[in-house]
């Protein structure tokens, strides 16, 4: 019960958020030089024309009006706008475009946990060996590389040379149909559907995209993972554990880790909302239909309900990790109370 | 065993099957901004999609030419204007300002309407009332500005009255912008406050004529045309056509490279030399009137002194931009009516690479030395490679006469505002005139009254020549006024051609057919691909 309360009191804490988030996001597209209209306008029309197409799209009014209409529209109607550079209502635009990159972060950050995790741990076991070492620089590399440097190189060797992985040309083959629309994560809605043939495809083109962000998301959680256990594993309480003779695997996890796991935590949520960001060149590259590629042509078409609409999904996403965050702090450090 | 047969007998099926579905898949820069092909500028995949799924009533007729180096290619002749969607047309014997078009009979919309002349006027009706970019271009010298100027004579004959009869009417009526549209498709979506169904058309792509229709569409991702097995042409021999939107243009080379791809365009000039050299693919390069712009504002100092503009003239290294920023694949400009359009007039343009004599003409112009110069910035768009080193170049050539001149690249929305705006004082951009007429061409760069003169030149002896002979017939008065506007421009140098590009296609050796439009639209209808 008191779980539910301060859950529902963070999720009303999302309005003040998303309403600065979005005025500011108002405020900064109407300030810069550049409106959608130009661009579908073209360069023909005359300018009276030009003009009674800014007055439609509401461009013409104070700024302050404008936010209030765009208010009114999202709060009665749930409606976004219409974005110019696809001429599709917003919401559906994102509802598309979303899956896709959720899809690719999620196998990305899933990849990352799965290797940064048992490495830090090894590293902070085996602290200042070699193991610890090659750990180290791992994670320099990872934090060093860029993104998009990572992904061409993955490409050159494993698309070009090797050719195990598919061409960069998006989630499927354009050849083959995506699966039924149930959750618009294709290897999912492939499962459902019993289409191995599209699960496998689906699953192969995430691979390079999903290793590159991995690669460049693992190095802060690895690093993360051996200072935490470092610092527990020279505790007061290990070494009472050690004492009374516990086996290694439960003081490892049972004790060090379960302690460790906090910063961790903290420090994942940070990385996957820095990744649902910086997936934009990792979709630039890989054509991968996602979110970043669609804010970022909104951003330079001066798009601005599509820019709007971006801006509101990603801060909910990112409000929502963090609440996730604290539920699960709370559950796992009895200490926390929510 | 007679399992094994039987799985082998689909098997050949199969494979007869896949033979016979030829499918062509196509690298493409990016996606769908509206599926009304009377508002649709900006998207090259939205316009090649309204080029091959609608249709107008009259074409450019499509001939054979030869290029520079010998070989013979494909492409079309503006000053030949045949039938599309009419069988034929004509001037009408009693009435030199009325075309009479005859329309083809037993056309039917992908949808199964029949196409008769209803359809051409209620189609008209929905461009002049909406005011679409058709609008615009046929009005040109306010030769038709109401949609009653089209009228049906009967099923299949409309006449259209012109203020005065000419060519260059016709030649916009051939832009895809004023393409027959399904009047079922109209009536199914038009509302009281949407007569004319335009939200609908902005997000549906409606029924058409033309050779493709929709197979299907994920945003962001892929369009998919498929053949209309009953076009009047005759089934398509492609019959799938796939643009896979790939944003990246490193990835469009591999995607080549790999055979993932059949084809793609806007590939980077740097490929294309390595691209020649793999045995698969075939790079096909038309010399086109496009033309890389240096412009120069002539309402803003120190463009406003026609001494400086000329010092610029005579500054820019031509033949290194054409080498070292397209590889070959340009040519050197002749002047502001390109090589390639009716009545180019290379002779009037006098401006070659002359340092010497560009010091000699700034310091005339009163900034010795580039001493006193006000501060310049050139302005670029953000992602178009080629002018980011034009404009390196240029600020080069420019600092060697003493000009001190900063790069700034902008979004394409922030500039198009500012360019609009006739905000800009110096800035590179890129045009190319899909109608191939000298008078189009003026009018929309040079005619102080034109929203697209952005670098706001304005004489008023070349306004009154393009006014007088932009809807003649009289072809030799028309070349001569032409000529001398040439003359005039020239003298004046409101702009400075950089280069003019070619227009290159990337294809799989398995595609041929490709024919060059001047508007750059690929149409599937001609091409085929071996198996």
């Amino acid at each position: 019960m008191r779980v539910l309360r301060y859950v529902l009191r963070r999720l009303a804490l999302l309005v003040p958020v998303l309403l600065g988030t979005l005025f500011i996001a108002f405020f900064l597209t109407r300030v810069l030089p550049g409106n959608p209209i130009d661009r579908v306008a073209g360069p023909y029309i005359s300018q009276e024309k030009r003009e009674a197409m800014k007055r439609e799209a509401r461009l013409d009014l104070p700024f302050y009006q404008q936010f209030y209409l765009y208010l009114a529209d999202l709060v009665t109607k749930g409606d976004m706008g219409t974005s110019y550079t696809t001429a599709q209502p917003v919401t559906r635009d994102l509802l598309q475009r979303f899956p896709a990159t959720l899809e690719l972060v999620l196998y990305g950050m899933g990849l990352a946990v799965v290797l940064a995790i048992p490495l830090g741990v090894l590293s902070a076991l085996h602290k200042d060996s070699p193991v610890d070492h090659a750990g180290r620089v791992i994670a320099v590399v990872g934090v060093s590389v860029p993104v998009f440097w990572l992904g061409l190189v993955l490409l050159y060797v494993f698309f070009l040379k090797l050719q195990w992985a598919p061409p960069p040309i998006g989630r499927l083959p354009p050849t083959m149909s995506p699966p039924p629309h149930v959750t618009g994560l294709y290897t999912l809605d492939a499962l459902l559907a019993g289409q191995w043939d599209v699960f496998k495809a689906a699953l192969s083109a995430l691979a390079l995209p999903a290793v590159s962000l991995a690669v460049t998301a693992m190095a802060p959680l690895a690093r993360m993972t051996r200072s935490a256990m470092v610092e527990a594993l020279e505790s007061e309480y290990v070494r009472a554990a050690r004492a009374l003779g516990l086996p290694q695997h439960v003081i490892i996890w049972d004790y060090a880790f379960r302690n460790a796991v906090i910063p961790i935590l903290t420090i994942f949520a940070g990385v996957f909302g820095y990744a649902l960001g910086g997936v934009v060149l990792v979709e630039f590259i890989f054509s991968w239909p996602g979110l970043g590629l669609y804010t970022l042509n909104a951003i330079l078409s001066s798009d601005f309900p599509a820019i709007q609409g971006a801006i509101l999904l990603v801060t909910t996403v990112y409000v929502f990790i963090y609440l996730l965050l604290d539920l699960a702090v709370a559950a796992i450090d009895p200490r926390v109370e929510v | 065993m007679q399992r094994a047969w039987r799985a082998f007998l689909a098997g050949i099926l199969f494979l007869g099957f896949a033979a016979a579905q030829k499918t062509l898949v196509v690298a493409v820069e990016g996606d769908i901004d509206t599926f009304d092909p009377a508002f649709s500028v900006g998207s090259t995949p939205t316009q090649t999609i309204s080029a091959n799924v609608f249709e107008t009533l009259i074409r450019p007729q499509i001939v054979e030419r030869t290029a520079p180096d010998g070989t013979v290619y494909r492409t079309v002749d503006m000053e030949q204007l045949v039938g599309q969607l009419a069988e034929s047309w004509a001037f009408d014997s009693s009435d030199p300002n009325r075309v009479i078009f005859r329309l083809r009979k037993g056309v039917r919309y992908h949808s199964g309407t029949p196409f008769n002349a209803d359809a051409v006027i209620l189609g008209m009706r929905r461009i002049f009332e909406s005011q679409s970019i058709t609008t615009f271009l046929v009005g040109m010298g306010g030769a038709v500005t109401r949609a009653d100027q089209f009228r049906k004579l009967d099923d299949y004959t409309v006449a259209l009255t012109m203020k005065q009869g000419n060519l260059l009417t016709l030649k916009n009526l051939t832009i895809y912008n004023s393409a027959a549209i399904d009047p079922a498709d109209l009536k199914a979506h038009a509302t009281p406050e949407d007569p004319w169904a335009l939200d609908w058309f902005k997000k549906n792509l409606g029924s058409g004529t033309g050779p493709y229709l929709l197979e299907s569409y994920v945003p962001g991702d892929r369009i998919v045309l498929k053949a209309y097995p009953n076009y009047y042409l005759g089934k398509p021999k492609i019959d799938r056509v796939i643009m896979k939107i790939v944003p990246d243009p490193a990835q469009r080379v591999l995607l080549l490279r790999t055979g993932a791809v059949d084809m793609a365009n806007q590939v980077p000039v740097r490929e294309l030399d390595a691209l020649k050299r793999i045995p698969s693919l075939r790079v096909l390069s038309f010399p086109t009137t496009t033309q890389d712009r240096l412009m120069m504002n002539n309402s803003m100092p120190p463009f406003d002194n026609k001494l400086v503009r000329k010092a610029v003239a005579y500054a820019i290294p031509y033949e290194l931009i054409v080498r070292q920023v397209y590889r070959g694949y340009a040519r050197v400009s002749v002047g502001p009516i390109e090589d390639g359009m009716p009545t180019s007039d290379p002779t009037a343009w006098p401006y070659r690479y002359d340092p010497e004599r560009a010091k000699k003409l700034l310091a005339e112009a009163g900034y010795p030395e580039g001493k006193g110069l006000p501060p310049i910035k050139l302005r670029i768009r953000i992602g178009k490679e080629e002018q980011e080193r034009e404009a390196v170049i240029v600020q080069d050539a420019l600092s060697k006469l003493g000009m001190k001149v900063t790069i700034e690249k902008l979004p394409f929305a922030t500039f198009n505002e500012l360019q609009q705006g006739g905000k800009l004082q110096f800035f590179i951009d890129d045009w190319i005139s899909w109608v191939n007429d000298p008078y189009y061409h003026m009018f929309w760069n040079f005619h102080s009254k034109s929203p697209t003169n952005y670098v706001r030149y304005s004489n008023p002896e070349v306004d009154k020549l393009i006014d007088t002979y932009m809807l003649s017939r009289d072809a030799k008065a028309r070349a001569e006024a032409s000529r001398r506007a040439q003359r005039l421009i020239s003298d004046d140098v409101p702009q400075v051609y950089l280069a003019s590009p070619n227009f290159n296609v990337v294809l799989n050796k398995k595609v041929t057919g490709y024919i060059y439009f001047n508007d750059q639209l690929t149409r599937f209808f001609y091409m085929d691909k071996k198996p």
